[in-house]
């Protein structure tokens, strides 16, 4: 089932003679429970892709749909809910806010919609992150390696149609990598997440489902591996 | 408390310098504010309080009225204070000096409860009446009593022979009056002395008031003074119309202070001044808060986009803005309106004297300009604080939620720079004026680009 779909999506920063095309004409779509992992040298555009699809950031032309609805047809309040509802992001420096702790880290897009909290899915992905004891920590007090994980944490809460992450691993060592690397798999075999990273690390790219190789702003590869 | 609030709220503890630094800011604001409106309020305080030493705490006065126009403004609803003062009919003293007869006349009066309280009568002795068988005399009467060899003093007794009947001499303003009383004879106690003459302000009748007060036991009034308060102050005009009472004179001197008068309003000037002033003081404090508030939001533009980027809505960011403003304000307003309230006590405290002497009565009247607490006053300061805070915060709440979320990001932001773009040497056309472009000419064999130096 198809769950994510870009069509014909261009980005153009600038104007006149300072234009930079950071994407041009980017179309593709992932099935529901997909890993894809985005690969391709610094300045393809991965993240600002990467972006459009979360809808941080608005495509010059180009359409984003998501379970069918179309993203950049909401309005910006819309726009901010769907965002909340409906993706997790992952960033490189997990972007966590310095004045909350690890628990309100991870249910800041419940509770930033008003909701209650999942008790249950909370502590089962506390658990899962291994974040128990850890609970009421600032960012600050933990460990690079711990910070991505509540970034995880956040990115899951809300069980988003897709999970999208830019060099989650960038700024860990290969151990604190491949921990990050396993929990991402695991909430894709287990919870059949959807899942889109950009990654320079070869042997996380060959560990995803479809490998998508950037340059340019444009798709140069569109591999699956299984 | 809800999420994003939260978040700022934390913020706001993290960062204590900052948020003391515009508490404090908009504890200035508003003290500034509470002495300009407390002050103006004061000096309109200040003034009817003059007004009513001078002349008496009432909008409009109704001359030789009836008992039905005493009835009838009892009944006007936007009366709230009315006095009444009863003539009782007139008696004279003839005193024989140096071959001829000098002859006084007096009108013998009775206020009601409501006329003492609202007319001032300044008695040189003791004590106003307070029933019908005790007066207060002038000075002039007792030293004609003293002269006639009559009893004078406090308490003691003095008989009077009231007429209604008063023929003017040349007093051709004195209105005909139907002659309702009859005459009488009564045995009044003397209580106090009021000054030299007591004309209250009676012009047409020119003559001295003896006043004594109204009780079960008065006599029949010829006719009445009504004194009347109203509010709003601009009713008096409605009540001059219906006519209780001959002739009317309204207070102007009060009635500008409580813009009413139809002339020159002093306390709307009082007003507008502090308006004025306010403005000044909000374009300052403004600038001031709105620095603050920029900073606050700059340095949390991270977190703005942050916040946006899992989902923040503009509506929720703005409100945390807003959240911030309000808080600060629950802090600094009240406590700038008390320090305001007494800084300017303790100024009028030490300068207020200073006015003294400089309007007519304020000398003689001991009334001196002190700070008056008023709602009126406080509530226009925090309002006008709460706008500059308001104002100060609304750009930058704005700015909050046009920082997209990307900015928050920014670190993994890839551009992509054409080669094309990037040139060397020559600069291209219009990147440099073109009279500096004539100065640059590359020599050959050199690259003199722009930037090289000899």
């Amino acid at each position: 089932m198809e769950i994510l779909r870009a069509e014909h999506l261009s980005k153009i920063y600038g104007q006149g003679e300072n234009q930079v095309r950071a994407l041009e004409d980017v179309s593709f779509s992932v099935e529901k429970g997909q890993f894809v992992a985005i690969v391709g040298p610094s300045g393809s555009g991965k993240s600002t892709l990467l972006h459009i699809l979360g809808g941080v950031d608005r495509p010059t032309r180009g359409k984003v749909y998501l379970q069918g609805q179309d993203v950049f047809a909401q309005k910006e309040d819309q726009l901010a809910i769907f965002r909340r509802r409906q993706v997790g992001l992952i960033y490189q420096f997990y972007n966590l806010i310095p004045v909350l702790d690890v628990v309100e880290n991870i249910t800041l897009p419940v509770l930033m919609d008003g909701r209650q909290v999942n008790r249950a899915r909370l502590e089962d992905l506390l658990t899962t992150l291994n974040l128990k004891d850890r609970e009421h920590h600032l960012p600050n007090q933990l460990s690079g390696g711990q910070q991505q994980r509540v970034s995880i944490g956040r990115a899951l809460m809300n069980s988003p149609a897709v999970v999208l992450a830019d060099e989650p691993t960038g700024n860990l060592d290969s151990r604190n990598s491949q921990e990050i690397l396993e929990l991402l798999k695991l909430c894709n075999t287990q919870y059949g997440q959807t899942l889109v990273v950009i990654t320079h690390d070869e042997s996380i790219a060959l560990q995803a489902d479809r490998i998508l190789t950037m340059e340019d702003g444009k798709i140069r590869r569109d591999e699956v591996i299984r | 408390m809800n999420i994003v609030n939260q978040v700022t709220w934390k913020n706001m503890a993290q960062n204590k310098t900052r948020t003391m630094v515009t508490v404090l800011g908009i504890l200035l604001a508003a003290a500034m504010f509470t002495g300009v409106t407390t002050l103006g309020v004061s000096l309109v305080d200040y003034l009817r309080q003059l007004a009513v030493y001078q002349k008496g705490d009432y909008f409009i006065r109704f001359d030789y009225g009836t008992d039905e126009n005493v009835q009838g403004v009892s009944q006007e609803k936007s009366v709230t204070k009315a006095g009444d003062l009863k003539a009782l009919g007139y008696t004279s003293v003839s005193l024989e000096q140096d071959g001829y007869t000098k002859q006084e006349t007096y009108v013998v009066a009775a206020g009601d409860q409501g006329f003492y309280d609202m007319v001032t009568v300044r008695l040189e002795a003791v004590r106003l009446p307070e029933n019908s068988g005790e007066i207060v005399i002038t000075g002039n009467l007792a030293v004609y009593l003293e002269k006639l060899g009559l009893p004078c003093g406090l308490g003691d007794p003095v008989t009077l022979s009231v007429t209604p009947e008063y023929q003017p001499e040349e007093n051709a303003s004195f209105p005909e009056l139907p002659i309702t009383g009859t005459a009488f004879t009564r045995e009044y106690r003397i209580v106090g002395i009021n000054e030299v003459v007591c004309k209250l302000d009676d012009e047409a009748l020119g003559l001295s008031y003896l006043l004594t007060y109204a009780d079960d036991h008065t006599e029949q009034a010829l006719w009445h003074r009504l004194y009347v308060k109203t509010d709003p102050a601009g009713d008096v005009y409605g009540l001059q119309d219906k006519g209780y009472g001959l002739t009317e004179k309204a207070n102007t001197q009060l009635l500008e202070l409580y813009g009413a008068s139809r002339y020159g309003n002093v306390n709307t000037w009082i007003y507008r001044i502090c308006g004025v002033l306010m403005a000044v003081i909000l374009a300052g404090t403004v600038s001031l808060i709105y620095n603050a508030f920029s900073i606050s939001v700059s340095e949390r533009t991270k977190q703005f986009g942050l916040l946006r980027s899992v989902g923040a809505t503009n509506a929720q960011l703005r409100r945390s803005v807003y959240f911030e403003a309000a808080t600060l304000c629950a802090v600094g307003i009240p406590l700038g309106i008390l320090g305001g309230y007494l800084g300017i006590g303790l100024t009028l405290r030490l300068t207020g004297h200073l006015i003294r002497g400089l309007l007519a009565g304020s000398e003689q009247s001991g009334i001196v300009l002190r700070a008056v607490p008023s709602g009126a006053a406080f509530a226009w300061a925090a309002a006008a604080s709460a706008a500059a805070v308001f104002l100060s915060a609304w750009a930058p709440a704005r700015r909050a939620t046009k920082i997209p979320p990307i900015a928050a990001v920014r670190q993994s932001l890839d551009y992509q720079i054409p080669k094309n773009t990037i040139r060397s040497g020559v600069p291209a056309p219009g990147a440099f004026p073109d009279f500096w472009r004539e100065n640059i000419t590359p020599s050959a064999g050199e690259n003199t680009g722009p930037l090289s130096f000899p």
